[in-house]
């Protein structure tokens, strides 16, 4: 496992997460294995960051956050 | 509605520091979603079931009253009460898991939860319950055991698998096990947000109390903390939207709902019955006792006393009320036994019965009262009996009622204490990580106000000029999240009065929890007690009342024939000291108000008392009442009606509004309202929030007053009359009790000036003044004081055989009871000789108390030199502790060593003892500023007393109880009290001053005041033009 936090491109259909960019590569989203919501520091203007654990269709497993204050996709984990 | 979704698993802010919406927000939120029902499951207690239901009977939707236990280990389990039968056995549960568990940590015990489930369902569902635990741990197998286990004890139809919708990390899997395990166990599942908050914008809110709970920071994690802002009112549509994989869970809400039916009844009368003798009627023992009472009371019953008797027991026999007379009758008479100080208080002594039974010593026939401001067929309320009882032995008579009544049938009655402004500032501010010195400076300067009126008292107080909020967003932070707490109960307390007793146990109706104090209470304050039906019986303490024991006690060791209760009527030295305005130490007749009134008023009989502790409140302040009584008091202004009606209930008050009783006549005589109308008026006036609900209330009495002939123009006159009073006045009956008291100590203070004062000392805190005014006004009057001293002093303030005060050793800061006693057991055998002999005698002395007991003086008469009986100390005490060791050195020669020390400067010395003691004894501090303001042209006050009015003056003085009372034009005046060694004099300072020069007003302990003298009908006062910290 290995925590990346970087900025990601996401592109969604239908409202749903269908695929990333990550280091010029496009992942292909197959499942949603869990999401959840986290609230962080509000006290120092940080918003919401909504989580989604994804399965992608080469079998990786990677959790990605949308951070609404920024409105800004980010990969935060990698599971290797 | 099968779309609909109801939420089952509610937190209000009775969760304590775990819920950050009002009820009534919640509740009108869910009404708003469309739900048709909402839960209440508050942390381990019931205490906001009664306003719960109230608010969902206001907004039209079905309450459900349950309640989120905490089991022995730790786990919750969420119950639901399905019938009134099931609130009861919730009500046992949660009872006997704070009561069989260390106060603070209640625990439900799984036998009691099996014994009491009928007619409740459970719900396992939250985070910290033990099925989904053990499932987001990921151990199938002990959940699904956990799961059977639960089924089995409580029943398959009444436990039920709670799937939460708060997107946490996990919580689909989870959710999904848990539908697969209600599918394989039979069980229900149903959907389930966990709310603490009515919407996401309420979450820091959240956060903070959560902190403040957890005793952190912002800034440090904690498990207990929320992990996102989806602890609200989460709408039906994304609910369904969340569980549209499980729709069924969501459907299951509202058969949950229904199945709920109305579990907390309010309103039912739930009084206690009088254990009655053989062969007797409540209501029969009632006629009995107050014909032999009005027998006693008037000789001679005239035909006008029967009928007002007769018809007060007819109304009382007609809301079957006998047994609450009874039972406060029965009190009474214990007291009366023991020989406790009692006096009824309030309303009650409106009532001729109550009278006859010796409930109070207010004569209601002859004073002509209205006994429906006490009770009344179309209230059908339980009335307030209010007695007094002597402070110290209050608790002796409470312990009666228990032993009469059955400890399952009495209990003490909670207080909710809510946040106010400081505290609110304190806690948020701790938690946000503000330094205690940043927190000081804001709290400190805050005045007592509520929490939201914070950032308009910034804008309206000058002492706030130094705190701002402003250009920091922290700090604005701080700001907005301390006035979010506005109302919120912060904690659970023990009403210092009420009582509440019940003919059916009380655990079918309260759940009940031991107190700080060690005695049992109901969950619910007083008037959620009232709204259940319960009677309340308030055991009132007044610390007067033993002041008046003790001082009484004392006159009599050279004054035998002394006799409290036959004190003359109309004693002219009395009335004299009165017409001075010289009360400081009066019961309620001493504040600067009550002083500067009476030299105005000029009393001259017991009616004039009465009216002058009715006219110093807020309603006849404000409604403009004070200056014209006075007038027509004395003839200065003619006595005029507007209406003739008015002449025969305002006559004995010159024409003025001046009790609550006269509002109630005024209504029912001017606009025909009914005894029940009338005193539903006083009572919205006295409660009024708006000026908009005031006007309704003025449109009301305008018509009704027109159609029984009145014109428009009187009518509104008239109206305006009581508007002006709204409420905020005393009854006549209660004023008339207080009055009593109020003379009886004014006799005290002139004929008996030492013991009197000795005895306010002596049961301390009361009163207006504090302990140092108390004591240097009596040196005022010529009365001896001496200090505490090891060898002469018994616990309390006493008067020695030459008349002087002796300071008592209780008034000393920091001296425990375990040490009096072992001095006091010590010096029985032999006085103590030294500081040495003291410290080997007494064995629990601390370092602190011994510093105390030095600097205060006590130990004066055996080695003069403070100071050096201060630096001795430690040795001197560690010595005394290794003699006292098995094989313990004796070496206790370490006072003269250090006997050539100096002693204190007399300034530190002094306040030194003032820091000890809360007062001086031998100087007064100010004579130590004496030299430099004689220098300065500054005035002491006796000779500010002399000058004429308007002349300029600058006077200096310790600053006694500087208060904003309301007054009459809406305006800020500040009311204030100099004091120095040659007496006191009064301050007032209008708003502009206090806007210009207030900064220092309310902070600092020593005020420079610069005015002019203001004379005025025989009172005297200061008003300020300048006002500075005395430096």
């Amino acid at each position: 496992m290995r925590l990346v936090d970087a900025p990601i491109d996401v592109a969604l259909a239908q409202g749903r997460l269908a695929r990333f960019r990550w280091q010029d590569r496009i992942y292909r989203v197959t499942r949603i294995v869990d999401q959840w919501s986290y609230l962080g520091r509000w006290w120092a203007g940080e918003g919401e960051w909504r989580f989604y654990r994804v399965e992608t269709a080469d079998g990786g497993l990677f959790e990605l956050y949308w951070d609404a204050a920024a409105d800004q996709w980010r990969l935060y984990r990698v599971y290797d | 509605m099968t779309d609909g979704f109801v939420h089952l698993h509610v937190h209000s802010p009775f969760s304590f520091l775990d819920g950050a919406s009002a009820i009534d927000e919640l509740v009108q939120h869910a009404a708003d979603l469309e739900m048709p029902a909402l839960a209440l499951t508050d942390h381990d207690n019931l205490s906001g079931a009664v306003r719960f239901v109230q608010a969902c009977t206001a907004a039209g939707i079905k309450p459900i009253i349950g309640c989120e236990l905490t089991l022995a280990g730790g786990w919750h389990l969420t119950a639901l009460a399905t019938s009134p039968k099931g609130y009861a056995n919730l009500c046992r549960i949660v009872s006997a898991a704070h009561l069989h568990s260390p106060r603070g940590q209640p625990r439900a015990a799984w036998d009691d939860l099996i014994r009491c489930r009928e007619d409740l369902l459970f719900l396992a569902g939250c985070r910290r319950s033990e099925v989904p635990a053990l499932l987001y741990q990921r151990r199938f197998r002990e959940a699904e055991a956990a799961a059977r286990r639960y089924r089995d004890a409580l029943g398959r139809d009444r436990f039920l698998l709670a799937l939460e919708g708060t997107e946490l990390p996990g919580q689909h899997g989870v959710n999904r096990a848990l539908a697969e395990l209600a599918e394989r166990l039979g069980l229900m599942a149903v959907a389930t947000g966990n709310v603490h908050y009515a919407t996401r914008a309420r979450h820091p809110v959240h956060d903070v109390l959560r902190c403040i709970a957890l005793g952190i920071t912002v800034e440090e994690p904690h498990p207990q903390r929320p992990f996102n802002d989806q602890l609200h009112l989460i709408p039906p549509a994304v609910m369904r939207e969340r569980f549209a994989w499980y729709p069924r869970a969501v459907a299951n809400t509202l058969a949950v709902a229904e199945r709920c039916q109305p579990a907390l009844v309010l309103g039912q009368p739930r009084h206690p019955r009088f254990p009655l003798p053989e062969g007797k009627t409540a209501q029969g023992l009632l006629r009995e006792l107050t014909w032999a009472g009005a027998r006693r009371r008037y000789g001679r019953i005239s035909a006008a006393l029967r009928r007002r008797i007769e018809e007060e027991l007819a109304i009382i026999d007609h809301l079957a009320m006998a047994d609450y007379f009874l039972v406060a009758w029965d009190v009474v008479q214990f007291a009366r036994g023991r020989g406790i100080r009692s006096s009824g208080r309030g309303s009650a002594a409106d009532s001729v019965v109550a009278y006859c039974l010796g409930l109070t010593d207010v004569d209601a026939f002859r004073r002509n009262l209205r006994f429906e401001r006490f009770l009344s067929i179309e209230r059908g309320e339980p009335p307030d009996i209010d007695i007094d009882f002597e402070a110290e032995r209050r608790d002796e008579v409470a312990a009666y009622v228990y032993q009469r009544y059955g400890r399952d049938h009495v209990a003490a009655v909670a207080t909710y204490h809510t946040y106010h402004a400081r505290g609110a500032l304190r806690e948020v501010g701790k938690a946000l990580g503000f330094s205690p010195e940043d927190i000081d400076a804001v709290a400190k300067r805050m005045p007592h106000l509520p929490a939201d009126a914070i950032e308009r008292a910034l804008r309206h107080y000058p002492e706030l000029r130094p705190v701002s909020f402003d250009g920091d967003a922290r700090r604005r932070q701080w700001l907005a999240l301390a006035q979010a707490l506005a109302g919120f109960p912060r904690h659970l307390g023990t009403h210092s009065s009420g009582l509440v007793i019940s003919a059916t146990p009380l655990l079918d109706v309260t759940p009940l929890q031991m107190s700080a104090k060690g005695v049992v209470m109901s969950q619910f304050d007083k008037d959620d007690v009232e709204a259940l039906g319960l009677m309340k019986l308030d055991l009132l303490f007044l610390r007067m009342l033993g002041a008046v024991n003790t001082a009484s006690r004392a006159v009599q060791r050279r004054d035998p024939g002394f006799d409290y209760d036959r004190i003359p009527d109309g004693d002219p030295r009395t009335y004299q000291r009165l017409r001075r305005g010289d009360t400081v130490g009066a019961f309620q007749l001493e504040s600067p108000a009550q002083r500067a009134l009476h030299p105005r008023l000029r009393p001259r009989e017991f009616e004039d008392i009465v009216a002058s502790v009715a006219l110093i409140r807020p309603g006849p302040i404000k409604g403009d009442m004070v200056r014209p009584f006075i007038a027509r008091r004395n003839g200065q202004e003619p006595i005029t009606y507007i209406h003739p009606k008015l002449k025969p209930i305002l006559e004995k008050t010159y024409g003025v509004v001046l009790f609550q009783e006269q509002v109630i006549e005024i209504a029912r005589e001017i606009a025909g309202f009914t005894p029940g109308e009338a005193d539903r008026l006083r009572r919205a006036m006295s409660s009024f929030r708006s000026q908009a609900e005031m006007d309704r209330i003025g449109e009301e009495f305008v018509a009704k007053a027109i159609a029984q002939g009145c014109t428009p123009e009187t009518a509104r006159t008239i109206f305006g009359y009581i508007a002006g009073y709204a409420g905020y006045g005393f009854c006549e009956a209660h004023a008339a009790s207080f009055a009593t008291t109020a003379y009886k100590t004014t006799y005290l203070l002139e004929h008996y000036p030492a013991e009197f004062y000795a005895a306010l000392l002596a049961h301390q805190p009361m009163g207006y003044y504090p302990p140092n005014t108390l004591l240097w006004e009596a040196k005022r009057r010529g009365v001896p004081a001496r200090g505490p001293c090891v060898n002469k002093s018994g616990p309390l303030c006493t008067v020695e055989d030459d008349g002087a005060i002796r300071i008592g050793l209780q008034q000393i800061r920091a001296l425990s009871g375990a040490t009096l006693a072992a001095l006091l057991d010590a010096r029985a055998d032999k006085p103590f000789t030294s500081l040495t002999d003291f410290c080997r005698r007494v064995p629990p002395l601390t370092i602190e108390e011994a510093q105390q007991l030095v600097l205060a003086g006590a130990f004066d008469a055996l080695h003069a030199n403070r100071r050096a009986l201060f630096l001795q100390l430690p040795a001197v005490l560690g010595d005394s502790r290794r003699a006292r060791e098995p094989q313990g050195h004796l070496r206790l020669e370490r006072e003269s060593p250090l006997g050539d020390v100096e002693d204190f400067p007399p300034l530190e010395r002094d306040l030194r003892e003032y820091y000890a003691l809360g007062l001086t004894v031998e100087r007064h501090l100010m004579q130590h500023w004496r030299p430099r303001l004689r220098g300065r042209g500054v005035s002491d006050c006796a000779r500010a007393r002399r000058l004429p009015h308007g002349h300029p003056v600058t006077v200096a003085g310790l600053c006694i109880r500087p208060h904003r009372p309301p007054t009459k034009s809406g305006r800020t005046v500040v009311f204030l009290t100099l004091e120095d060694e040659t007496g006191l004099i009064d301050v007032t300072v209008f708003e502009d001053v206090y806007m210009r020069w207030g900064a220092d007003l309310f902070v600092s302990p020593l005020l420079l005041v610069s005015g002019r003298i203001d004379r005025r009908d025989g009172a005297l006062s200061i008003t300020a033009e300048r006002v500075a910290a005395l430096a």
